[in-house]
């Protein structure tokens, strides 16, 4: 892959000295003019190298994307033609009873799983960058959910919540009847958030505990110092410091909330009347079981606008200018 | 260290509420152990038995020769294996030349690439089934890989990554004569070692546990992952075989578990590296 030199490039006095000091710094002056030379061939390699993943992202991201979009103002069905029906799609969708009531369900989901998660996930980061010792067990105890495929997961909690489980045994002191965990609509979104949290707790709580560790120690030791108490320690130096981080995972949370879709299609499958019906299950249902591309289609357009402005709020949350450099 | 408190006894409550949390954490995934090896009839006794009467090791058996498991364990392993390989070959190039090479559009393209994160497969679930169904790529292996080929958490990753890699080893090697390739090869590859298993974990384990995606595009039983496998296997029974679903969950579990535990540090630091961007 060597190119030939090209003979207008100025050769360096004795190439065998440079590779022999290849990794001291160069005279700015000799790399000026390398870069000079060859920064078309670096352009081209540049592209080169980055062009498998557009390539990729393009056809099976942003082309489908923009589908979705055109889709969502027509009429399809796999069968017949598609028929342009202008914003009918989204009148229905804000109209139809199930579908408005998906966008709520989804709406409560997010909120409500999304705070018990960062809440215990903050919880525990706190005491396990406390704690002495056993810190690594506890974080790859809490972590192992994470890693689980989560129709696995599923299917596991679905056996504990079966009427007389083991749920329903370690809780007969209280209720000796048992709990409808799955089959009643008060108590089935419950108890998929429940199985969120204890699968997703452990992702939250590492990217929290990582920002612990990344506090300089001289914080610490100067509240500690001047006398402060533990909890006004926590209070007033450690979570300050920790909101960046904080906010990260609340929006990681938000987002991933709005996306989750295997553990309601195992638990419930929207049920019990459409009481865990949530927005990627509707999408679901409506494209691929109705057969209505349009609706589907334009639930999908309300789903992205909604991660598209939590994701800029991220971004402007974490200086997107910054990072791109 | 000052922040920590120097008697032990104070660490009690906090060791009680980990060990609480700790509890809560493994007695499913025991549970599950426990159930799959318990006759179907042990399974849901009241009250629930601790321990199996005998070890019913054909809940181990069955699935596999009446079910479909042996061809669904062989998908998941062909699609989870390319969907690594892709990923841990395309986005470090793509990383490396986001973070070092300098070119009209760079900027764009980066943009473009971040951008891919607000558009998850629930949001392209139906155009994107209906351009694989235009390719002929309904129930075949390359429907259900391409669209997962290439991440953009690992693009990400191997560029923020990169960034940190000081120009002075790549200058070098252009000043030796190193062709470009032999540069990115030889030079950065080796360097990002970390960020590379970092990668190849996270690409494994979503695609191993990938289930929207491959329950729109394969429909045929031949065709079907793991994830599918099993939830087809706890709808067609008259009655479902819970220690045999409970057993199948255990077996698809175990390759992820041998990979946590042999690489626990890289999961926990990957981790880390995912939260610490921004």
């Amino acid at each position: 892959m060597r190119e030939p030199i090209p003979a207008s490039r100025p050769v360096p006095a004795d190439r065998e000295d440079s590779r022999s000091r290849s990794s001291l710094p160069l005279p700015s002056r000799v790399m000026g003019i390398l870069h000079l030379s060859d920064s078309r061939r670096q352009q081209l390699w540049g592209y080169a190298f980055v062009l498998p993943v557009v390539i990729l992202f393009a056809a099976f991201r942003l082309y489908p994307m923009i589908r979705a979009a055109v889709l969502s103002f027509e009429s399809y069905d796999l069968l017949t033609p598609p028929r342009w029906v202008g914003l009918a799609n989204y009148q229905f969708i804000f109209t139809n009873s199930q579908t408005v009531e998906s966008l709520k369900t989804s709406a409560i989901f997010i909120v409500g799983q999304t705070i018990p998660l960062v809440l215990v996930a903050l919880v525990l980061a706190l005491i396990v960058f406390t704690i002495p010792r056993f810190r690594h067990f506890f974080e790859l105890t809490f972590y192992f959910p994470v890693v689980m495929t989560t129709v696995v997961a599923a299917i596991i909690w679905l056996t504990l919540f079966y009427p007389r489980g083991l749920l329903d045994q370690v809780i007969s002191p209280l209720v000796p009847r048992g709990v409808p965990w799955l089959t009643s609509p008060a108590f089935a979104m419950p108890s998929v958030i429940t199985v969120g949290v204890w699968q997703l707790t452990g992702y939250y709580m590492i990217i929290l505990l990582a920002g612990l560790l990344g506090i300089p120690a001289e914080y610490l030791e100067a509240a500690a110092v001047d006398g402060a108490k533990t909890w006004s320690r926590v209070w007033h130096v450690i979570l300050p410091l920790l909101r960046p981080q904080f906010a990260f995972v609340c929006i990681l949370a938000i987002i991933n909330a709005g996306q989750a879709f295997d553990s309601f299609y195992v638990l419930t499958n929207g049920g019990p009347a459409n009481a865990t019906d949530i927005v990627p299950l509707e999408i679901y249902f409506r494209g691929f079981q109705l057969l209505q591309m349009g609706p589907a289609s334009a639930l999908s357009m309300v789903l992205f606008v909604f991660l598209m402005l939590i994701t800029l709020i991220q971004l402007k949350f974490f200086r997107f200018q910054e990072s791109v450099g | 260290m000052n922040i920590r408190l120097r008697r032990w006894g104070g660490f009690g409550v906090l060791y009680a509420v980990l060990i609480l949390f700790a509890v809560f954490t493994l007695t499913p995934i025991l549970f599950a152990v426990d159930g799959s090896l318990k006759p179907e009839s042990e399974i849901f006794q009241v009250p629930m038995r601790l321990l199996p009467s005998h070890i019913a090791w054909q809940n181990y058996v069955r699935p596999f020769e009446q079910a479909n498991f042996v061809r669904y364990f062989e998908n998941s392993i062909v699609v989870a294996v390319v969907q690594t390989l892709g990923p841990l070959v395309l986005c470090p190039m793509a990383g490396y030349s986001l973070a070092k090479f300098s070119y009209p559009g760079r900027t764009i393209i980066f943009i473009f690439v971040l951008s891919t994160i607000m558009i998850p497969i629930q949001v392209t679930l139906v155009p994107l089934f209906l351009i694989v169904k235009d390719l002929g790529w309904i129930n075949t292996f390359a429907g259900l890989i391409m669209p997962g080929l290439a991440t953009t958490f690992a693009t990400f990753l191997m560029r923020q990554f990169m960034m940190t890699i000081p120009n002075d080893y790549i200058d070098a090697a252009r000043i030796d004569g190193a062709g470009e390739l032999r540069i990115y090869l030889r030079v950065i590859l080796p360097m990002c070692r970390p960020a590379l298993s970092a990668v190849a974990i996270f690409s494994f384990t979503s695609s191993w546990s990938s289930f929207l995606w491959p329950l729109v595009v394969a429909t045929q039983d031949s065709m079907r992952t793991i994830p599918l496998g099993i939830l087809f296997f706890l709808g067609s029974e008259q009655a479902p075989q819970y220690g045999q679903l409970l057993a199948v969950a255990v077996v698809a579990t175990a390759p992820v578990l041998v990979l946590f535990l042999v690489m626990q540090r890289q999961f926990i630091k990957g981790a880390m590296m995912a939260g610490l961007k921004g």
